[in-house]
């Protein structure tokens, strides 16, 4: 049973989190400004922060910063800015998720397990690395195995999907277009099969990633190729 | 001290003693030194010899010459003739007596009486004198009793010749050549100067300034200063009195200073005039010096009175007023100002308020004027060439001047159709002509800016207010959504219910979908995004995307034809955004094509261009213009029941721009077709 608290001026909005997350078995705390969080998490052992940016008197950058002072607990930004420098801005005071208003449950629920399965098993993989193991953040391949999980959760992949995540996965950070992908992986010429490795490309993120549309880990670097990003 | 009368008198009556003192002694010292007024000196002088013996040459010429009015008397066979003592001569010594004897005849200026009618009487009587100095020429040699004549005398006789002729009876000429042995000369004289001349009148005057003449070293530099001190004095206090404030004036100074100068010359003229004609008549030289104390004391006054009035009027800064000359001078300024004004004006009225027919009639008919006058003053004269081509410079260049200042204008204008309100005319560049037009236009370009300004300005609030409502409707939408969610989890038996929440779902996805483009399209609209321009291959880019939509065409049925016969087409553009592009227009596809029909995407190079075009069927007939379904919130149905918002397009069609793109929607029945355009790097 780990503890959640949700700050949002909005008490609807924290009914619904809560509601949604009670359904995970997580217990729910609830504050409506940064002051209450702040008393919250003096007073509870909390295992993680919902945290709306926009509240009155202390804003969520600010609740966010003096929660930074002591605690490493991990924060997930709620903002109806949408804005990639509010985004920024976030995750550089110290949140660990970013989350824009409106939300989908499904997504928000998908990331808070994940940050609480890294945050409460830090340290267990560690011991597990061997040779054939390929390692990107939390994005992990057992090549013995042939099995690829993220957050700690596992992930089924087709053995196309398998090999184009290995192979960028190995050279991480660098990008492929299309057809060096393709040649690598089939060893033959492309030609005309060219959005085959695009739909095969969006499976796989649709496997692992939490939001396909906005990747961690395997990025669509537009009109150029493909890349897995280095965590 | 300024004003003591009594200062002033004294000033006025000391000054012309030391002037007067001043000028003797200076006087004194050049007649010191003269050898001309110095009786010692002159006798024994080069000049006195030169002038003695040419008197002696001269005499013999006239001997010679002398045939008729004979007015002498005989001696023997010798005629003596008589001559006026200041006949002949350059010197000026006391009983200057002479005797030249040529063949029969002899000249003297010795009384011809009973006890001198011989030669040898009159010889005697020249010897007479024992304290005369004699000069006699007798066979060509000189004998004189003056040391300097008997030294230096010969040189003057160098070269003595007189050539005259006699008539013979049958009129033949006899050309005779004397010389100086023909001659023979006696004469004597008296180192003294005569009586009635000017030269024994200053011989006097010196000796008695020589008295005091020792003290002059003393006596100028003093009488300098003094001078000096006494007219600074004056200066400073002229035309100050007591009891009066400033420099007063009296009627005296108001009288024209042309009319007191040319009175005072006048008076100062008359003594002059009597000192001319006294000198030469009368021998008292105690009257001359009477006479030269008087006009200098004249002179003086007259000279005194002018100065002193010229300062004060100068001090009361009325010179000019009281002067005929200041007066016209004045006069004239007046006129010559009253006439730049007048010309001034009418510049003005040329300039400002004439129309430019009246300003090209007024500028030509002048041109033509002054063209014909200068043909009519100088007739055919070469300055009438140089004068019209003066002209015609002139011309020229006013013409060039003003055609470069309009092409200047029309540059500017130019600028402002392009949209460049930037650059300003510079007013004070351009001749009067365009004075007005260069405010007119630079005043237009000022607005233009500030229109623009305004518009992005309200553009930009637009698209801030847009963000902010956007913002605001987000937060309860979250929970409209979420609770939308948690409803459908409920398990609803009643179907009613059930078919109103899908409702409300659908409609609330759509609100939040409306909302997330409507943020992005006002922003996109007024260009408020930052692009990262890079290169990147726009076929890979399709192709991607295709991948991306791969599903969703799929489910419609949709068969995508992806022809191309490059593989890779770079292009600049922000990848981002670019995705965007085609994301959208991908998007409209999967939503109005025609479900199983086919959907066509090309790109083709071609005059350094990439074209990528993109059609499909549309599902719905669509009743509207290209360019209304590029404007914001216009969708082809019209109905705005569907999903999606409106935006799409419109988005695109921005971030093409922005992306320096070209992107043109056709619609040609149910052919819906999007062409974008870019060039190729």
């Amino acid at each position: 049973m780990y503890n959640i608290l949700v700050v949002d001026d909005d008490k609807e909005i924290v009914k619904a989190i809560e509601i949604y997350l009670g359904k995970e078995n997580y217990k729910i705390f609830k504050a409506y400004d940064g002051n209450q969080a702040l008393q919250q998490i003096r007073e509870n052992e909390i295992h993680l922060v919902i945290l709306d940016v926009m509240m009155p008197q202390k804003d969520g950058l600010e609740t966010l910063e003096e929660i930074r002072k002591d605690k490493n607990i991990p924060v997930i930004m709620l903002s109806a800015k949408s804005e990639d420098i509010d985004k920024i801005n976030g995750l550089n005071i110290g949140a660990d998720d970013y989350v824009t208003k409106p939300f989908n449950p499904i997504e928000l629920i998908a990331r808070v397990n994940a940050l609480i399965r890294r945050y409460t098993r830090l340290g267990a993989i560690e011991e597990k690395q061997g040779d054939n193991l390929i390692k990107n953040g939390e994005l992990i391949i057992d090549d013995e195995l042939k099995k690829v999980s993220v957050d700690g959760k596992d992930v089924k992949l087709t053995p196309t999907e398998y090999n184009i995540l290995k192979f960028l996965t190995q050279n991480k950070g660098k990008v492929f277009s299309i057809e060096e992908i393709y040649t690598h992986i089939w060893d033959d010429e492309c030609f005309a099969v060219e959005n085959v490795i695009a739909v095969h490309i969006r499976h796989i993120r649709e496997k692992i990633e939490i939001n396909p549309k906005e990747p961690k880990y395997l990025k669509v670097i537009w009109g150029v190729g493909y890349k897995v990003e280095v965590q | 001290m300024k004003q003591s009368k009594i200062l002033k008198a004294l000033s006025y009556i000391i000054l012309p003693i030391l002037i007067g003192t001043l000028i003797l002694a200076f006087v004194g010292m050049s007649l010191e030194k003269s050898v001309y007024y110095n009786k010692e000196k002159y006798f024994a002088s080069e000049m006195f010899t030169e002038g003695y013996i040419s008197k002696l040459i001269s005499l013999s010429n006239e001997l010679i010459f002398r045939n008729t009015n004979y007015n002498g008397i005989i001696d023997g066979e010798k005629e003596i003739f008589y001559t006026d003592p200041y006949n002949v001569g350059y010197v000026n010594a006391k009983n200057d007596y002479y005797l030249v004897m040529y063949k029969n005849k002899a000249i003297t200026n010795v009384e011809l009486t009973a006890s001198t009618k011989t030669i040898e009487s009159i010889k005697t009587y020249i010897k007479s004198n024992p304290n005369a100095k004699t000069v006699d020429i007798i066979n060509g040699e000189i004998e004189s009793t003056s040391e300097k004549i008997q030294d230096t005398g010969i040189k003057y006789l160098n070269g003595f010749e007189i050539t005259y002729y006699t008539k013979n009876n049958d009129n033949s000429i006899n050309y005779i050549t004397t010389k100086l042995e023909d001659f023979e000369i006696y004469s004597s004289y008296l180192e003294e100067f005569d009586n009635e001349t000017e030269q024994l009148a200053m011989t006097k005057l010196r000796d008695i300034l020589i008295k005091n003449q020792e003290y002059s070293y003393i006596n100028i530099p003093i009488s300098s200063l003094l001078i000096m001190l006494i007219i600074i004095y004056l200066i400073i206090s002229i035309g100050y009195k007591k009891g009066q404030d400033g420099v007063v004036l009296n009627d005296f100074d108001k009288i024209p200073l042309e009319i007191i100068i040319f009175v005072a010359i006048t008076i100062g003229c008359i003594p002059f005039v009597g000192l001319n004609s006294i000198s030469e008549l009368s021998e008292d030289y105690e009257a001359v010096i009477s006479l030269l104390v008087t006009s200098f004391l004249m002179v003086y006054t007259l000279s005194a009175i002018c100065l002193h009035t010229i300062i004060k009027r100068i001090k009361a800064k009325s010179f000019l007023k009281t002067t005929i000359i200041g007066k016209i001078i004045i006069l004239i300024a007046k006129l010559l100002k009253k006439f730049d004004k007048k010309i001034k004006e009418f510049k003005k009225v040329l300039t400002y308020s004439a129309s430019t027919t009246s300003k090209v009639i007024f500028y030509f008919s002048s041109f033509v004027f002054i063209a014909v006058f200068i043909v009519l003053l100088f007739r055919d004269t070469v300055m009438v060439f140089l004068l019209e081509l003066l002209l015609f410079g002139f011309a020229g260049y006013k013409i060039i001047k003003i055609l470069k200042e309009f092409s200047q204008i029309e540059n500017k204008l130019k600028e402002m159709y392009e949209g460049n309100n930037q650059n300003k005319l510079n007013e004070s560049e351009f001749s009067t002509t365009f004075q007005n037009t260069v405010k007119y236009v630079n005043d237009i370009s000022n607005g233009l800016e500030n229109a623009i300004q305004d518009r992005t300005k309200s553009e930009r609030l637009k698209a801030e207010l847009i963000t902010n409502v956007s913002h605001d409707i987000k937060t309860p939408l979250t929970s409209i959504i979420n609770y939308v969610d948690l409803l459908k989890q409920e398990n609803i038996e009643n179907e009613k219910a059930n078919e109103y929440i899908g409702i409300l779902d659908s409609k609330s996805q759509r609100l939040k979908k409306l909302t997330e483009d409507l943020i992005e399209a006002s922003k996109v609209s007024t260009g408020n995004i930052s692009l990262k321009l890079e290169k990147i291959n726009i076929v890979e880019l399709i192709n991607q995307a295709i991948g991306e939509f791969e599903d969703k065409f799929t489910s419609k049925g949709l068969q995508i034809y992806f022809d191309t016969k490059e593989n890779i087409v770079e292009i600049m553009a922000d990848s981002r955004y670019m995705y965007r592009v085609i994301e959208n227009l991908f998007s409209n596809i999967s939503k109005y094509a025609l479900e199983n029909s086919r959907v066509y995407i090309d790109i083709r190079k071609f005059d350094k261009q990439v074209y990528i075009e993109m059609k499909n069927i549309s599902k719905d007939k669509l009743n509207i213009s290209a360019d209304e379904l590029m404007q914001r919130f216009v969708r082809g149905d019209k109905s705005r029941n569907t999903e999606g918002s409106g935006l799409g397009i419109s988005i695109a069609q921005n971030l093409t721009e922005l992306q320096n793109g070209k992107f043109d929607l056709r619609l040609d029945g149910d052919l819906f077709k999007v062409e974008l355009r870019f060039d190729i790097i």
